[in-house]
């Protein structure tokens, strides 16, 4: 019957049935199958309670945000700046693409709108400057992975939510590894363009003059990121109370930057409720599956088939690293999280970790999963962008690097979790 | 006569995809309108005279009325997220008929969901239920105009199934395939440049 099940799940999958669809059928299925229908009697109640949740609302705030941010037409302004600081070195504006992808994650909190923003102004800087094409759009896939690590996350919130984790806490973890990750594609970047033949361009200079004007377009994430975040540390504001914060600020710059109008906020809010609507309803569904396992005890007895396997935690941890990279070749990464989380998790906790590193710890397979092919949507925006056309090839390829210094990072996280939880610790 | 019908399902699925969209700007602007009322409270808590206007309770009923009047957003938008690695390898003609049964898969969900929404909303009622706050909000009031939302899901489903399968049946797979295709990210990646991932 479970092989049955799971069978079912797969071959709706693959034939295009949308995600949610199959989360929320699969819920009501094993419900009758297994409960008699006892479970969806809680539905109603337990629908309302979690999609007027206060934690939640931080998702189409922030998203909200991004949006207008996005809009506000700052990206080009920034990426200009960040390439006069960073350009001199070996692999020049490649680094650029990676500390402009964190400076705007610092706005958003959504990977694909990361990388399609980078994307978009960097790509002609390819042929303008000669880099090698393939090198150049991974470190655009992957720079723009950073945008669920860096706060503001959006798949921290459903984490946090959906574990009952503190995602303020969550998203002060988020913060060092995510310089480190972004510290490790320029190394990977500084690597490749001195061992590489023909991957670097040739450098853009800068004056000290030029770079110190420059300084006033980082300035507008900056102040964003430091209301958000800083608001958090300080301990006076929640997720969501920060979000406000950040919406608010954005709000004040896209008027004074004269681009606030009713077209802007009307675009804004269409593409807000695309997103939100598409999240929550899987993560809705997500939750009315987790209830309906949790009921019928799928989740006792994949926990009690993990600990007859005798592993040590590590051990454990490591299978479940493994389990995810496979997993992330093919499956979309947020379905991902939703669909397995309700059943990693309490075997993760039963083995005594700790919630807030585990949720980093997820944050980073999903980015891996963001740019493992087939299934990698980055990879899938970044071959979006190249208005010149090219096989999608180049850019798993040129990906693949990076995946590589994202598994070194998934393993500098494991050997030191106070990557992780130093910084929460000083708060909480 | 067939051509009638074609304009005449076109006709109305335009105008759901209109109302659709309304909805989703009066959800924008509650969300907007929830994150000022929320930053009011966080600037005025800091004062002697608190301000309470509860934020917390009433943004959270904004939210889960945007969502449930998104969701039909979401699907004219073919933002309800499907993976195409085994889909994209159908030929179109049976591509259109896949793209039906994941409008019905999202209709028998759609239906689910209204339905246990009117539970809530009817228990609401007759346990005269409020909210343990000071506003003390009937509930039912808030949860009608959610619950209506997923109702409006289930019916702009209803009617996209209805309008896909009366084309196939007219022959017409041409016209049923644009009406609920796979959106690949790599098609439109600056269209929609914010999803979960």
């Amino acid at each position: 019957m479970p092989a049955l099940a799971i069978a079912g799940v797969l071959i709706a999958v693959l034939l295009g049935i949308p995600v949610a669809a199959i989360l929320g059928v699969t819920a009501i299925g094993l419900d009758e199958a297994f409960a008699n229908g006892r479970m969806q009697r809680t539905f109603g109640s337990f629908l309302w309670d979690a999609s007027s949740s206060f934690a939640l609302i931080a998702i189409p705030l922030f998203v909200l945000l991004g949006e207008i941010f996005l809009r506000s037409g700052i990206a080009a302004n920034m990426y200009r700046a960040v390439s006069q600081w960073l350009g001199w070195l070996p692999g020049g504006l490649m680094h650029a693409n990676i500390g402009c992808s964190a400076l705007f994650a610092a706005t958003s909190g959504s990977s694909v709108a990361t990388a399609a923003t980078i994307g978009t102004v960097a790509y002609p800087e390819i042929a303008r400057h000669g880099y090698r094409e393939s090198v150049f759009l991974g470190s655009v896939a992957a720079g723009g992975t950073l945008g669920i690590l860096i706060p503001p996350s959006v798949p921290l919130i459903v984490y946090g939510v959906m574990t009952q984790t503190s995602i303020p806490e969550l998203y002060l973890a988020g913060m060092i590894p995510g310089i480190v990750m972004a510290l490790l594609f320029s190394a990977t970047i500084l690597l490749l363009s001195v061992l590489g033949n023909g991957v670097d361009g040739d450098r853009v200079r800068a004056t000290w003059p030029e770079r110190i004007a420059g300084l006033r377009h980082i300035l507008p994430p900056a102040v964003l990121f430091l209301g958000v975040v800083g608001s958090i540390y300080a301990g006076w504001a929640t997720a969501t109370e920060a979000a406000s914060i950040g919406l608010v600020l954005a709000l004040v710059m896209a008027a004074w930057r004269g681009t606030l109008s009713w077209t802007m906020l009307r675009e804004a809010f269409e593409g807000t409720l695309r997103t939100t609507a598409m999240i929550m309803l899987i993560v809705l569904t997500a939750m009315l599956l987790n209830i309906v396992i949790g009921f019928i005890g799928v989740i006792q007895a994949a926990s009690a088939w993990v600990t007859g396997l005798g592993l040590s935690p590590t051990q454990t941890i490591l299978a479940i690293v493994v389990f995810y990279l496979f997993l992330g070749l093919f499956m979309e990464t947020f379905a991902m999280l939703v669909t397995t989380i309700g059943i990693v998790f309490p075997i993760v906790m039963a083995l005594g970790f700790d919630p807030v590193w585990f949720g980093v710890l997820l944050i980073l397979l999903m980015e891996t999963a963001l740019i493992t092919p087939p299934i990698g949507l980055n990879l899938f925006v970044v071959q979006g962008v190249r208005t010149q056309g090219g096989a999608f090839r180049d850019v798993c390829v040129g990906a693949a690097p990076f995946a590589l210094a994202m598994v070194a990072m998934i393993g500098l996280l494991i050997v030191f979790p106070g990557l992780a939880l130093w910084l929460p610790g000083l708060v909480y | 006569m067939t051509a009638a019908i074609i304009r005449a399902l076109a006709a109305v699925n335009g105008a759901l995809r209109a109302l659709s969209r309304w909805a989703a700007w009066a959800g924008g602007a509650a969300m907007l309108a929830a994150a000022l009322m929320i930053f009011g409270e966080i600037v005025f808590r800091n004062f002697e005279q608190a301000l309470y206007v509860g934020s917390a309770e009433i943004s959270g009923y904004l939210f889960a009325i945007a969502i449930a009047w998104g969701l039909s957003f979401c699907l004219h938008e073919r933002a309800h997220v499907r993976i195409d690695i085994g889909y994209q390898r159908f030929p179109p003609r049976i591509r259109a008929w896949l793209d039906m049964l994941a409008v019905g898969a999202l209709l028998m969900l759609a239906i689910v969901l209204a339905g246990r929404a009117q539970v809530a909303v009817e228990q609401s009622i007759r346990f005269n239920a409020t909210s343990v706050t000071p506003l003390r909000v009937p509930l039912w009031m808030p949860q009608v105009v959610w619950a209506a939302g997923l109702f409006f899901f289930a019916v702009n489903c209803a009617f996209v199934l209805l309008h896909g399968l009366v084309l196939l049946l007219l022959g017409r797979s041409d016209l049923a395939g644009r009406l609920y295709p796979v959106e690949s990210v790599s098609d439109s990646a600056e269209a929609k440049p914010q999803t979960g991932g």
